[in-house]
């Protein structure tokens, strides 16, 4: 079992150095103080006293995490400490970020905070991703620079990779070769995009068509089987769902679960409390509240009016025909986000459901044929 | 032989000191102040009622199964979502009667990875429950037991066959039920039963007998025990006959391809 734990994407601040075309977030100038963050960390830390939960995760978000500096995060992370041990709660640290600002000077903290690691985004062809008024190239440059200066100092850099419509034009074989032969990364996960926050010209032909991602998702995860598998690459979500489907200990992705109401939540450097970043600070009618207007956190979520709206929602799904899916033990209904903006509803299944469908069966073949005894020996890893 | 266990209402927990106890309530949060810590005794909680509020149970209690009484599979599966988080904490079973429309129920709790316990009584479902049993064999998605099929093909698959009386929780000498009055009764299913609980199975199948009941010749005698022939003994055994054929034809298919396995060059066990 898993679960004496609390998971809470906080957004330090919510500016953002760049000004990518997908963007779903309603970037303001706000940043958090630390005196914002003793606030939330003793309501947040007061709640898990009242849930009797032990542990918690800080997933570091923004806009961009980095615009705050090291010195803030390594006060952050002694306050924190020094908190939670009080109460007798242990907390971790995560970090995801653009990696634009990286410098050495980013050494020493994200190895004391953050296990030596940190999450980025890189996409192929990298079509949206940019600085103002600069172009996706210069955004690639300056990036590929920052990563390779990070891995130098010995950082653990790991990816999510955003699709677009150029990805499906170019292929599978040329993407993996791109992010795991010409740039190295090993460790990377496919998400799909969404037109979340403010419409735009880069939205518009969201979501992707479901039968070309279908395709590019069963043909990468067929070359990462072959090629990437036994030797140390992981890409997910392929390598947990052979996980489930080998019947191991998995952790998919936050897009299918049983509720990601149960599992996370956002606070921004606003105090405004949403269920993740995707919602947190673009969508104010699905705002929780703030916590810095609220006297207990539990108290914030337990009486959120929007919030019992995604606890409602795989209800609800289950009226529909998600209940005779083969896979409902691993999607769910799939991800609010992705349903609520395509749908403006909460209450129908993910747009990529024939997506899902078309991976999952694919994954789960690919994992009976692994499962089979090899007369080369060739075994499970 | 071990002391029965009883279920009993949370009121009269305290009443059974060092007893193995299944504790039922509809009040999660009066369960949580009452007992901070379950004592080791404790098999289970039975949750009746369907209660909105069970985030007191979540972090509360861990290891301790959860078993959640559904009565109205059809009107309340989709309620099951609102347990989904206990399984982070504890095995969690839906219990639930076997009646027209349960398949929903059944894979909603399936795919929470619920454990799943079906209450045939003397089931006219049958089509319903072969879907199920389908379901059980053949879907990969499907992780949790699905009992009474799980147990009775684990017995066939070790030689080892259970009596449904004993894996439905409906064996006397087993299990006693405790009314809120704080009496004891034969589990609810044999209300109407009467005499020493300890040899009701005995007797019934013995009654079976003497009076020519199909059971004399029947092949499942083994695992059955005379339980689809409770209350009526006239009901008509033909469709759970066939669902325990096709039970028994998965459990030596099995057993066939694990002796075949261990033999294939590349197996683990061909080292």
């Amino acid at each position: 079992m898993t679960g004496n734990h609390f998971s809470l994407i906080l957004l330090s601040t919510n500016r953002c150095n760049a000004d990518c075309d997908y963007c779903f977030e309603n970037k303001t100038r706000d940043r958090l103080t630390l005196e914002q963050l003793d606030v939330i960390v003793d309501k947040v830390l007061t709640y898990m006293e009242e849930q009797g939960i032990a542990s918690l995760t800080l997933h570091w978000q923004g806009g961009e995490a980095m615009l705050l500096s090291p010195d803030w995060y390594a006060q952050a992370h002694e306050r924190i400490g020094t908190a939670a041990a009080a109460r007798g709660k242990t907390v971790s640290h995560g970090l995801q970020s653009n990696m634009l600002l990286y410098g050495p000077q980013w050494k020493e903290l994200i190895a004391g905070m953050f296990g030596n690691t940190v999450s980025t985004s890189v996409d192929y062809p990298n079509r949206h991703r940019r600085l103002r008024h600069r172009s996706p190239d210069s955004y690639n440059g300056i990036w590929s620079e920052k990563v390779a200066m990070a891995r130098a100092d010995g950082i653990d850099v790991k990816a999510i990779s955003v699709l677009n419509q150029g990805t499906l034009e170019i292929g599978a074989e040329r993407f993996y070769h791109h992010l795991v032969d010409e740039l190295g990364v090993t460790d990377f996960q496919v998400n799909t995009p969404f037109p979340g926050g403010e419409a735009n010209a880069a939205k518009d032909g969201l979501p992707l068509p479901v039968d070309e991602l279908a395709r590019f998702h069963c043909e990468l995860a067929d070359i990462w089987l072959e090629r990437g598998y036994r030797e140390g690459v992981r890409v997910g979500p392929f390598d947990e769902l052979l996980n489930v489907f080998t019947h191991r200990d998995a952790c998919l992705p936050c897009i299918w679960g049983q509720n990601c109401a149960d599992e996370i939540v956002s606070i921004d450097a606003r105090g405004y409390v949403g269920q993740c970043d995707c919602w947190v600070t673009s969508y104010p009618e699905y705002y929780f509240g703030n916590i810095f207007e609220s006297t207990s956190f539990g108290e914030l979520l337990g009486n959120s009016r929007p919030r019992r709206d995604f606890y409602e929602r795989p209800v609800r799904l289950m009226e529909q025909d998600c209940i005779r899916c083969e896979f409902l033990s691993i999607c769910h209904g799939g991800c609010p986000v992705r349903t609520y903006t395509v749908h403006k509803t909460l209450f129908e299944k993910d747009p990529y459901c024939g997506l899902y469908k078309s991976l999952f069966a694919h994954m789960r073949d690919a994992a009976t044929r692994l499962l089979r005894p090899q007369p080369s020996g060739i075994e499970l890893v | 032989m071990s002391s029965p266990i009883y279920n009993v209402p949370l009121a009269l927990a305290a009443d059974y000191p060092g007893q193995r106890l299944v504790v039922r309530t509809d009040d999660p949060a009066a369960l949580v102040a009452r007992w901070p810590t379950p004592p080791v005794d404790w098999l289970c909680v039975q949750l009746v009622g369907l209660p909105d509020r069970v985030a007191p149970l979540i972090h509360w209690g861990r290891g301790l199964a959860i078993d959640i009484v559904l009565a109205d599979p059809v009107a309340d599966y989709a309620r099951l979502y609102r347990y989904a988080k206990l399984i982070d904490n504890h095995p969690v079973r839906v219990s639930l009667p076997v009646v027209e429309g349960i398949d929903k129920a059944v894979r909603l709790a399936a795919s929470l990875h619920f454990a799943v316990k079906l209450e045939p009584g003397q089931p006219s479902a049958i089509s319903e429950l072969a879907e199920i049993l389908d379901l059980y064999l053949h879907q990969a998605t499907t992780p949790q037991p699905i009992d009474y099929f799980h147990e009775v093909l684990l017995g066939w698959l070790h030689d080892s066959p259970v009596e449904l009386w004993t894996v439905l929780d409906e064996d006397p000498t087993g299990f006693r039920h405790v009314a809120e009055d704080g009496g004891e009764r034969f589990p609810p299913r044999l209300a109407g039963a009467s005499g020493d609980p300890e040899d009701f199975v005995r007797r019934w199948q013995e009654m079976l007998i003497e009076t020519g009941a199909e059971c004399q010749d029947c092949a499942y005698r083994d695992v059955c025990g005379g339980y689809f022939k409770w209350p009526n003994p006239d009901y008509d055994c033909a469709g759970v006959k066939q669902l325990f054929a096709t039970l028994r034809a998965a459990a030596d298919e099995l057993r066939s391809d694990l002796a075949r396995y261990a033999t294939t060059p590349g197996s683990h066990h061909d080292r």
